[in-house]
């Protein structure tokens, strides 16, 4: 009885998925319907300019912010975690990282405007990246322990130079975090909703932005069909981080 | 002395003074100045309506009842969720260990994970709303005749659609940092010992497993009711506009076309930014109660 409970728990968590990609493909979907009345890819199909352009936003603003941010990110904290004000610099990350995004876009916003990059793309991605760079400081201020600088001590005594310290030793050993990082930052970008829609003043239209429209004009099958664009690369990034995890695992028990 | 060893005598670490200028340039001060521009603006000393220094918007915004009915309902629903996903995630793990440990049943707790709270949101709306597929399955079975016989789920005053979405996304991530400190925290040992020692199934439930995990976890946990307080989407779509959540509450006033709203609007973040600075010290509190010595926790 538990374990039905609990597998049904879990089918719960993969419905909102199959539900989006049945009522993207439904032709029609009334009430009291409780299927569709029969399926179409006409919703898929004839997407307008609109759309694309929102991906490409999107799409782009999530990868340049995942990378930016991560580099950043890694960066300082690997010279900040060690600095003696290094508790000071922590608090002070706190902060903006628990800011609601929606609200901190309305307290800056008057620099936007001023400095005329509100509504523009390079706006929404300095805002972006202001967010979430705390956040990929705070992942590797904790990456940067006694252990990592005991380990850059000792290559260096070996006679590394800074260069190859950082190359040979700190980059491959942080591997897992750096692809944590652009992941997780990916991710706050590519769902962000509030800061764009504040910063880009609706003129900088991504996925999530473009979402919300269709919904509030009770478009839902277009709805549907942004909200699985919006969830594809999240579930793409999960099901490689799956079989990443499967693999290396394997691989262990193999070698163990 | 060879070139190498004359270049590794050269091994200098920085400092770290440019990274920390970097850090608060670009992580901090765009906060700063916001939050300082937000108090100039509140006291009436910058923006459209400036008249020199006035506590008026001030006034009216501590005086405004909605603020604080909203603030009490955000804080109150964060820390419900939390707690809910806490304790249901806790059952889970006690119950069913084993079976959380399975791939497939891993790979689905990481599901939500994956749907952002726009579409979560856009989705309960579409099961819970009075059209939605619970009525039409309610109908199917002969439960409900007319659309209106099926109870209020969405934008209803005791908010039982935001808290369901909002549970669901939640529920999983904790459930997922419950088990990771129930493998960490080496558990299954302790549990021996007290059974070793003759507790019964309940006192090493409660008084082993549970107090471990409930210290183990607060911090984490304190840190989640954060996020939950300044939730946005989820209440937009499927909230209502009075009591509305903070976020919900703050960009509303913005948004209006009353300028005298700006100013109060903005004493709105500074008192939105106050709690959030007490809940972070309560999170510090408790992180350095767990590991005094150390920020590397």
């Amino acid at each position: 009885m538990k374990k039905a409970l609990f597998y049904s728990i879990c089918a719960l968590f993969a419905l909102p998925f199959a539900y989006l990609a049945l009522l993207s493909l439904a032709t029609q979907w009334f009430y009291p319907a409780l299927l569709p009345d029969g399926l179409t890819f006409v919703h898929w199909t004839g997407l307008h300019a609109g759309f694309f352009s929102a991906l490409a936003y999107s799409g782009m603003l999530a990868l340049t912010i995942g990378i930016l941010s991560t580099l950043a990110g890694f960066l300082s904290a690997q010279y900040i975690a060690w600095h003696p004000w290094r508790r000071w610099a922590l608090v002070l990350a706190y902060l903006p990282y628990a800011f609601s995004p929606v609200i901190y876009a309305h307290c800056i916003k008057f620099f936007f405007l001023v400095s005329n990059l509100a509504g523009q793309v390079t706006g929404v991605m300095l805002a972006q990246f202001i967010l979430c760079y705390p956040f990929a400081f705070l992942l590797f201020f904790r990456h940067f322990d006694a252990n990592l600088r005991a380990m850059e001590d000792l290559s260096a005594t070996l006679g590394a130079s800074r260069t190859a310290t950082f190359f040979r030793v700190l980059l491959p050993v942080s591997k897992d975090a750096l692809r944590l990082c652009f992941a997780q930052t990916f991710l706050i970008s590519w769902f962000d909703y509030g800061l764009s829609s504040v910063i880009g003043l609706g003129q900088v239209r991504t996925l999530t932005v473009l979402t919300y429209q269709y919904i509030g004009e009770a478009n839902t099958y277009l709805a549907a069909v942004t909200a699985c664009m919006v969830c594809f690369p999240p579930l793409l990034l999960l099901w490689l981080n799956q079989r990443f995890v499967f693999r290396s695992e394997t691989l262990q028990s193999e070698t163990a | 002395m060879s070139a190498t060893a004359q270049k590794n005598t050269m091994y200098r670490r920085p400092q770290g003074h440019a990274a920390l200028v970097f850090f608060l340039l670009l992580g901090v001060l765009p906060l700063a100045a916001g939050l300082v521009y937000a108090g100039l603006y509140s006291f009436g000393l910058i923006g459209y309506l400036r008249a020199g220094f006035t506590l008026q918007y001030w006034y009216i915004t501590l005086t405004y009842k909605a603020l604080w009915a909203s603030l009490a309902l955000s804080l109150g629903f964060a820390a419900t969720v939390s707690a809910v996903s806490f304790f249901l995630a806790l059952r889970c793990v006690i119950a069913l260990h084993p079976h959380l440990k399975q791939r497939g049943v891993r790979f689905s707790l990481h599901l939500p994970l994956a749907l952002p709270p726009l579409v979560a949101a856009f989705v309960s709306f579409q099961w819970l709303g009075g059209t939605g597929m619970l009525a039409r399955g309610a109908h199917a079975i002969g439960l409900i005749q007319a659309t209106d016989a099926f109870p209020v789920l969405v934008n209803d005053p005791y908010y039982i659609g935001v808290f369901v979405t909002l549970l669901l996304l939640n529920f999983p991530f904790i459930l997922l940092l419950v088990l990771d400190q129930y493998d960490r925290a080496g558990i299954p040992e302790y549990v021996h010992l007290a059974a070793t020692l003759g507790g019964n199934s309940a006192q090493i439930r409660r008084k082993v497993i549970q107090a471990i995990l409930i210290h183990r976890v607060l911090p984490t946990l304190v840190l989640y009711t954060v996020f939950l307080f300044g939730a946005f989407e989820v209440p937009l779509l499927l909230g209502q506009q009075s009591p509305a959540m903070i976020s919900v509450l703050i960009s509303q006033k913005f948004s209006k076309f009353n300028l005298a709203d700006v100013p109060v609007a903005y004493a709105c973040v500074v008192l939105y930014a106050g709690v959030l600075l007490v809940l972070i010290a309560c999170f510090w509190r408790w992180h350095f109660r767990q590991s005094p010595n150390s920020e590397h926790a």
